[in-house]
C-alpha cells in the first residue's frame, strides 16, 4: 500500500517533469517566432529560384549573403514604408557612433572636391591636427588601402573609426601654393582617441544679450547632459529668455527627446505612442525640469523631424512655447532598431506618435504659430523674429 | 528514546526520501522529454523555427524544368539541395521577417507576395536584366503567347502614363475591331471591374477568356465626352507571326515577327508558297523581331543552310554545345538578303549571324540589338516562371555579339525625319542588291 502510493507519486512526478519541459519548449518556440508553417511553404518557391540560379547562372554569382540581403531589400520594399529598412553591417557601425554621440577616431571631416579628391579638414586639437594633418590635405590611402573614385566617404569614415588608442596610417599629399606641384605622398600615423560629437551648441545672442540661444542638432545619449550645461551657463550669463533651435534636427533617440521636453515642462503628457496592436502608451514629462518658467520660442523648419517634432509639439500643445518658422517634416513614426546575428540591423516602424492633443505627426508635420520662411541671404530672419518676440 | 519522537523522525526521514525520489523522477521526466525532443522522436515546434529549410521541398516534386521558352529547350534538373552555407547566410532574412511580423505598424503583405518580392530582390543582385522572374499570372499569359495563339478580343495593348490600358491597334478583322474599338481607345473597366492602375498583365489576364464568352468593356475615347460600353464576344486568335508577299519586281518578301513555337513551320509554308512562284531572290525581314525559342532559330537557320555550324553555346563551367545544320531543306539555294535593325535581338541575331558568317546572305539595315545570352526557363512549383541566363552564344565565326550586336554588310539607316507611307529605304536597298548583285 505504502509502496503503491510511492510509485504513483513517482509516476506523477515523472509525468510532471516531462510535461513541464514540453510546456517550456512550446513557450520558447512561441517566443522565438511569430512565423507559421505556411510561411516556409510559400517561401519554398524562393528556394527553387535560389537553387536554379545557383546551378545554372552564367556569370559571377554574388555570395549567399549578398543574395540574402537582396531578398531582404525586396521583401521590405513591399511594406511601402521608407522608415522600415535594413542596414548592412558596415554603415551600422557608423550609425551606432552617431547615436552614442562619441566614437574612437582621429577627428577629421572629409569631402570630395571638384576634382573628386578626398580632402581632409582636422577638428581643432584633434589627434589628426596634433599629428600634423592640415586643412586641405588630400587623402590617398588609409592603412595602405587606396582611395579610388568608387570609395565613398562612409567607407573612409568606417576605416578611420576604431578603438581608442589603436593606430591608423594615412597616406597624404599636400597641395602646394597655386602653381606649385603638390608634395610627394607621405605617411602619417595617428593614434585614435575618443572624439565627441556635440549635439548641443549655445550662445548669448549678440543682438539681445538677455536672450539665450540653444541649438540641438540631434538627440543623442548625451543631449540631455549637454542641454543642462547649456541652460546653466546661459543662466549664469544672466539671460532671461530662450530660443530653442530645432531647425534641421532630423531626430535621433526618443528618450533624450523626452528628457529635453521635460526640462521645459512642469508636468503633463509629452506624447502618446500608438503601436501595431492598437495599444496606446502615454509618456509624461519627468519632474525636475530646470527651465519650466523661462519664456521660450522654438524654431522649426522642414528639416525638423521625428524626435525633434515630438519636443516641438509637446511645447506647443502645452502652450509652453511659440513655434516660429516653417511647417515641420512630418515623421511621427517610431522605429525599433534590432541588431541581427551577422552585425546588420533592422529598423522597423512599430508605432506612431500622437502629440499631447492627439494630433498625428506622421505625414502632416506641425504648423508653426508664426510662419516665417527661410531667407536667402546671410541674415537669419527666423531667429530675428524669435528674438523680436522675446524682447520686452 | 521517546517513541513519539522516533515516529516523528521516521516520518520525516520517509518524507524526505519520498520527496527526493519524486524530484529525481521529475528531473528524469524533464530530461527524457528533452532527449526525446532533441532527437526528433517527439514532434517539436522546430519545424517552424527560422531555419529556412522549406518543408515543401521534397525530392521529386520540387520543380519541373519545363517546356518552352525564349531561347530554350529545358534540361533535366537535379533535385536542389539547400546548402548549409546558404541556409546560414539566409538566417538573417528570417530574423528580419520575424521582427517585421511582430512589430510592424501597418498592414503586412501575405507570404506569397513576400516570397515573390524576395525572389525579385535576390535576382536584382545578379545584375543581369535577362534573369527574370514572372509571377504565375504573368507566366500563364507568356506561355499562352508562346504558343502563337490566344483567346481574347484581338488587339495590341499597352499601359499609358496614367495607368490606363490603351488599345494600340486592334487586329485586322478581329473581334475588337468588329465591335468598333479603335487605336487610342482606353479601357477603364472589364465587366464592371476597374483596371485603372493595374499592371498590363493583370489587365490582359482579365480580358482574356474562353472563346465564345462575352466581355463588356468600359471605354474612354478622345473627342467623345461620355464613357461608353462595348460588348465583345471573345474568339481564338493567332498572334500575327509572318507576312509573305510575292512582289511585282520578282522578289519574294517574308517577314517573321517572332520565334514562337510554330515559327519554323509557318515560315516553311510561306517559303514554299514563294518558291513555287520562282522568285529572283528572297528578302527575309527580321527587323523588330525580339527573338523567342532557340530551337526555332536553329530550325529556321537550317532551312537556308545545307550543313555546317549554326552557333556555339558556351556555359559558365567552360563546356560548350554546337548546333549544326542538316541538308535537304527548301531554302538552301535561293538568293537571300536578311534585313535587320536595332530591334532584331536574340534568336533573330542567331539566324542573321549564322546566315552571314556562313556566307549564305548579307545583312542590310542597322546594327542589331546585341543580346547574346541564352536563358533557360523553369516553371516553379506554384506555376511561376524563372528565366536564368545560362550561357552565351557565338556565331559560326566565333564572334560574341553580346552587348555589341551584328553590324550590317550594307548599312541603311532609317531616316531620322521619317519616310512617306509605303516607302521603305532598307527594303528597297535589299531588293536592289538581289536584282543587281551589288
Amino acid at each position: 500500500m505504502l509502496i503503491g502510493s510511492l510509485l504513483v507519486c513517482l509516476c506523477l512526478a515523472y509525468t510532471a517533469g516531462f510535461g513541464c519541459f514540453r510546456l517550456l519548449w512550446a513557450e520558447l518556440a512561441d517566443n522565438t517566432l511569430a512565423l507559421e508553417q505556411g510561411d516556409y511553404q510559400s517561401l519554398g518557391v524562393f528556394w527553387e529560384a535560389w537553387n536554379q540560379v545557383e546551378q545554372h547562372f552564367y556569370g559571377e554569382l554574388p555570395s549567399p549573403r549578398e543574395r540574402t540581403y537582396g531578398a531582404i531589400y525586396g521583401a521590405l520594399a513591399l511594406l511601402g514604408d521608407p522608415h522600415t529598412r535594413f542596414v548592412e553591417p558596415q554603415p551600422r557601425e557608423l550609425e551606432q557612433d552617431r547615436m552614442r554621440g562619441a566614437f574612437g577616431g582621429i577627428g577629421v571631416t572629409l569631402w570630395r572636391d571638384a576634382e573628386s579628391r578626398m580632402v581632409l579638414s582636422p577638428y581643432p586639437d584633434s589627434p589628426a591636427e596634433q599629428a600634423g594633418v592640415r586643412e586641405g590635405d588630400i587623402l590617398l590611402a588609409v592603412d595602405a588601402e587606396e582611395i579610388t573614385d568608387e570609395t565613398t566617404i562612409d567607407d573612409v569614415r568606417a576605416r578611420l573609426h576604431g578603438e581608442v588608442s589603436t593606430p591608423v596610417t594615412l597616406t597624404i599629399s599636400r597641395p602646394g601654393p597655386k602653381g606649385y606641384t603638390p608634395t610627394p605622398p607621405f605617411d602619417l600615423t595617428i593614434t585614435r582617441d575618443e572624439i565627441q560629437v556635440p549635439s548641443v551648441t549655445w550662445r548669448v545672442l549678440d543682438q539681445a544679450p538677455e536672450i539665450g540661444y540653444v541649438c540641438i542638432e540631434s538627440f543623442t545619449e548625451r543631449t540631455d547632459d549637454e542641454l543642462l550645461t547649456a541652460l546653466q551657463e546661459l543662466r549664469e550669463a544672466k539671460t532671461v529668455s530662450l530660443v530653442l533651435d530645432l531647425r534641421d534636427n532630423a531626430g535621433g533617440l526618443i528618450e533624450p527627446a523626452v528628457a529635453v521636453a521635460s526640462q521645459f515642462l512642469r508636468d503633463g503628457v509629452v506624447l502618446h505612442e500608438l503601436n501595431h496592436d492598437d495599444q496606446e502608451q502615454t509618456i509624461r514629462a519627468q519632474s525636475g525640469g530646470v527651465a519650466t518658467d523661462v519664456p521660450l520660442v522654438v524654431l522649426v523648419n522642414g528639416g525638423t523631424a521625428s524626435a525633434a517634432e515630438i519636443v516641438a509639439a509637446a511645447l506647443q500643445d502645452h502652450d509652453r512655447a511659440l513655434l516660429i518658422g516653417e511647417t515641420t517634416h512630418g515623421k511621427g513614426s517610431v522605429q525599433l532598431i534590432y541588431e541581427l546575428s551577422d552585425g546588420s540591423s533592422l529598423h522597423v516602424t512599430s508605432a506612431i506618435w500622437l502629440t499631447p492633443s492627439r494630433h498625428r505627426i506622421e505625414g502632416q508635420g506641425l504648423t508653426p504659430d508664426v510662419y516665417v520662411p527661410r531667407s536667402e541671404g546671410p541674415q537669419d530672419v527666423q531667429l530675428d523674429r524669435a528674438a523680436a518676440y522675446l524682447q520686452p | 528514546m521517546d517513541s513519539t519522537l522516533r515516529n516523528v523522525i521516521k516520518f520525516v526521514l520517509a518524507g524526505t526520501i519520498v520527496l527526493m525520489l519524486s524530484m529525481a523522477a521529475f528531473f528524469a521526466g524533464f530530461g527524457s522529454a528533452y532527449l526525446l525532443t532533441g532527437h526528433g522522436v517527439l514532434p517539436t515546434r522546430s519545424a517552424v523555427a527560422p531555419t529556412a529549410t522549406p518543408s515543401s521541398l521534397q525530392p521529386g516534386e520540387t520543380e519541373t524544368a519545363e517546356k518552352v521558352t525564349p531561347t530554350f529547350t529545358p534540361v533535366p534538373v537535379t533535385t536542389p539541395e539547400i546548402e548549409d552555407e546558404d541556409e546560414e547566410a539566409f538566417q538573417v532574412f528570417w530574423e528580419v521577417w520575424d521582427l517585421v511580423q511582430r512589430n510592424f505598424y501597418g498592414e503586412l503583405p501575405n507570404m506569397k507576395e513576400v516570397t515573390y518580392a524576395a525572389i525579385q530582390g535576390m535576382l536584382g543582385t545578379l545584375e543581369d536584366e535577362h534573369t527574370i522572374f514572372f509571377e504565375p499570372q504573368v507566366a500563364a499569359i507568356l506561355a499562352e503567347d508562346a504558343t502563337g495563339e490566344f483567346e481574347g478580343i484581338g488587339a495590341w495593348v499597352s499601359m499609358d502614363e496614367e495607368g490606363k490600358l490603351e488599345i494600340v491597334e486592334p487586329f485586322e478583322g478581329g473581334a475588337a475591331e468588329r465591335a468598333g474599338l479603335r487605336a487610342g481607345d482606353r479601357v477603364l473597366e472589364v465587366d464592371g471591374v476597374s483596371i485603372v492602375g493595374s499592371t498590363t498583365y493583370e489587365a490582359i489576364h482579365l480580358i482574356r477568356g474562353p472563346a465564345g464568352t462575352d466581355i463588356t468593356l468600359l471605354i474612354e475615347r478622345e473627342g467623345t465626352s461620355e464613357l461608353f460600353e462595348v460588348t465583345i464576344t471573345r474568339a481564338r486568335f493567332e498572334i500575327p507571326l509572318i507576312e509573305v508577299e510575292m512582289r511585282d519586281d520578282g522578289v519574294g518578301y517574308v517577314k517573321l515577327y517572332e520565334f514562337s513555337a510554330t515559327a519554323s513551320e509557318r515560315l516553311e509554308e510561306g517559303l514554299e508558297e514563294l518558291l513555287a512562284q520562282e522568285p529572283q531572290g528572297i528578302v527575309f525581314d527580321l527587323r523588330g523581331n525580339p527573338g523567342g525559342f532557340l530551337e526555332q532559330a536553329v530550325q529556321i537557320a537550317d532551312l537556308f543552310l545545307d550543313d555546317g555550324l549554326i552557333l556555339t553555346e558556351r556555359w559558365s563551367d567552360g563546356s560548350e554545345r554546337k548546333f549544326e545544320a542538316r541538308p535537304g531543306d527548301l531554302g538552301e539555294d535561293v538568293p537571300l538578303v536578311v534585313l535587320v535593325n536595332r530591334g532584331s535581338a536574340s534568336a533573330a541575331e542567331i539566324v542573321a549571324g549564322a546566315l552571314r558568317d556562313r556566307e549564305r546572305s548579307i545583312l542590310v539595315g542597322e546594327t542589331t540589338f546585341g543580346k547574346g545570352s541564352v536563358q533557360y526557363s523553369f516553371t516553379l512549383s506554384d506555376d511561376s516562371e524563372l528565366r536564368v541566363t545560362v550561357a552565351r552564344w557565338y556565331t559560326p565565326d566565333d564572334r560574341a555579339i553580346h552587348g555589341q550586336g551584328l553590324a550590317p554588310d550594307i548599312e541603311v539607316p532609317w531616316p531620322e525625319e521619317g519616310v512617306e507611307e509605303d516607302k521603305d529605304p532598307q527594303l528597297e536597298r535589299a531588293i536592289e542588291y538581289l536584282l543587281t548583285g551589288e
